[in-house]
């Protein structure tokens, strides 16, 4: 698995022990990759 | 979804040229390509991949993808007894989507461009109308969440 793959897999488990139960309409950006792209995540009710 | 708790993955870029936000709807198609599959390279194997949205706002395009029942097995308990603190507000433009969702998840079809960059006009933000079906539903969701959290508040 790449560097980035597991860096994803770890946000995964993360945003299922910390769900929102908010609505979420601007995910703040929690991934900053290279050259101005930024990921957010959350698992949502 | 339709009921069912989703994973939620946005996208923001900006632009090269100024370090600003790009607005999405300057996004060329292989730039909006790439971005849902990163979007879906970032969710990767969880959820339930044949229940996917795709939309965007003006800042970030969005994934929606179902929650399998794996993964709801690893959700914590409080998940599922606290009630949603508030409801997501529309799309700008739903870009696919594997089943059609509830009215509440339609593009408001006369939105209110609420500014998030005075500079930027491109940038705004979908404040709803309140009187097409989709704010109606919206409205009526928001209503009867506070409606049932008003009775709860009074009866305890």
């Amino acid at each position: 698995m790449s560097r980035l793959d597991t860096l994803f897999a770890d946000y995964r488990a993360r945003a299922l022990r910390y769900p929102m139960t908010r609505a979420n309409r601007l995910v703040d950006p929690e991934i900053a990759l290279a050259d101005g792209v930024y990921l957010g995540l959350s698992a949502n009710k | 979804m339709n009921g069912s708790p989703v994973w939620l993955a946005s996208i923001s870029r900006r632009s090269r040229l100024t370090g600003k936000t790009l607005a999405t709807s300057l996004w060329t198609p292989p730039l909006l390509a790439a971005s849902i599959a990163l979007l879906r390279r970032l969710v990767g194997p969880a959820g339930d991949k044949t229940r996917e949205r795709v939309f965007r706002m003006n800042v970030t395009v969005c994934l929606h993808r179902a929650l399998s029942q794996d993964d709801i097995s690893q959700l914590p308990p409080h998940f599922f007894t606290d009630p949603p603190i508030d409801l997501a507000g529309g799309p700008v433009e739903i870009l696919e989507e594997t089943e059609v969702g509830l009215l509440t998840t339609r593009p408001c079809h006369d939105p209110v461009r609420v500014p998030l960059d005075p500079r930027n006009p491109l940038l705004w933000f979908p404040g709803d109308c309140r009187r097409c079906g989709p704010c109606q539903a919206r409205l009526a969701l928001a209503i009867e969440r506070l409606e049932g959290a008003h009775a709860e508040a009074i009866s305890t």
